[in-house]
């Protein structure tokens, strides 16, 4: 299989973890082993990504991310802040980007409880400077497409990464995606 | 239906954002939104007012026997923000907009979304939020997410803004009126074109 790696940008409340846990399922490794959380978010990269903002540690991020290399042809990740991290996009191989939005108004919502012209506005600039900062073949991933079309989605979300997930993955990764009442806690199984 | 107040109900603000699908849910709420001989049906926008928007006295004219025809009627129009002086005579003025998720709206503008179109897609959306704060008008914003997801709870939180009492069935024809898939909005025009 062709070696790469998966990377969903961080817009947060956008679909982000939806996303990420969509692709683990469809075999795709995006947290290291044993992860438990909600977030989904790599406990090693995060650290070392941190290790990095923080302190200059530009060790710690090569080290995980040339050892995830070697252990999986395909792996990814999703890390917040993935902006300020940029020594990480020198030691990707050959990176996939992914960014979902939801619409404005539902991120406002969540992120700042109400949405008023204030807020919203807020919310357009920040997704604008996430875009802004994405590489330019970032693919963007419409999250009404996850709830109006699943299989579709799904789908899309596979070929664009290029594997060929079975029937019963993408079944549990549709499954997967159950918005209900006291969304976005998406929940697997 | 009853009524408490006299308003207006205005749906404003970005195109392709599921505007027609807010103007028909509040229409079949009971609130008129168009003439109904006299409307584009692919979004139904009111021909009469569009044509009206072009003179100030005109609008004015029509907003006038609107208001002498119903307690409550509105109407969609996006782009209110060119016709600043339309404000004036509206009676107690209810203002909506509606949201989509910009890869929806930057396919349904340019058909494609890339890495360009998306930032176009996303500064015409802060231009549209920006026109209409300069003219301090207080907006309700929905999404139209929450109404794909939720609505019932959609529907719902229109009535409680809007101030309305719409019986069960007007509510029932509303909700069952929400229907994304692929094809829209033809399908909504298909509805249409059965009930007018």
């Amino acid at each position: 299989m062709e070696q790469k790696t998966i990377v969903v940008c961080d817009l947060s409340h956008c679909g982000t973890t939806m996303l990420t846990g969509i692709i683990q399922i469809l075999g795709v490794s995006m947290v290291e082993d044993g992860y438990v959380g909600h977030s989904r978010e790599d406990n090693e990269i995060r650290n070392a990504a941190k290790a990095y903002r923080k302190k200059g540690d530009t060790d710690s991020l090569k080290e995980v991310i040339d050892r995830k290399n070697k252990e999986k042809d395909v792996w990814g990740f999703k890390l917040i802040n993935l902006w300020a991290t940029d020594i990480i996009f020198e030691h990707l191989r050959n990176p996939i980007y992914l960014l979902i939005l939801k619409d404005p108004v539902s991120v406002t919502k969540r992120r700042l409880s109400r949405c008023d012209r204030g807020r919203l506005s807020n919310t357009l600039k920040r997704m604008i400077r996430a875009v802004k900062l994405t590489p330019i073949d970032t693919h963007f991933i419409s999250y009404l497409d996850a709830i109006v079309a699943p299989r579709e989605f799904v789908c899309n979300i596979a070929e664009i990464i290029g594997i060929e997930p079975t029937e019963e993955q993408i079944d549990r990764a549709i499954k997967f995606i159950q918005p209900r009442i006291g969304y976005p806690l998406v929940e697997d199984e | 239906m009853t009524y408490t107040k006299n308003n207006t109900v205005l749906i404003v603000d970005a195109a392709r954002c599921g505007t027609t699908m807010l103007t028909g849910i509040i229409h079949l709420l009971g609130v008129p939104m168009f003439d109904e001989n006299n409307v584009r049906r692919r979004t139904l926008e009111d021909l009469i007012i569009i044509e009206a928007l072009k003179s100030e006295k005109e609008i004015q004219k029509v907003i006038e026997d609107r208001n002498k025809k119903y307690d409550i009627w509105g109407f969609k129009y996006p782009n209110l923000w060119k016709h600043p002086y339309t404000i004036q005579y509206l009676r107690d003025p209810i203002y909506f907009t509606i949201f989509k998720e910009p890869v929806s709206i930057s396919l349904r503008r340019y058909r494609k979304c890339d890495h360009q179109r998306m930032r176009q897609t996303l500064g015409y959306l802060l231009r549209s939020v920006n026109e209409y704060s300069s003219l301090g008008l207080n907006i309700n914003y929905l999404s139209y997410l929450n109404a794909v997801t939720r609505p019932e709870r959609f529907v719902d939180e229109i009535i409680k803004i809007i101030g309305i009492s719409p019986s069960p069935e007007q509510i029932e024809t509303a909700i069952d009126f929400i229907r994304p898939r692929v094809g829209y909005p033809k399908q909504r025009v298909k509805l249409w074109n059965k009930k007018l």
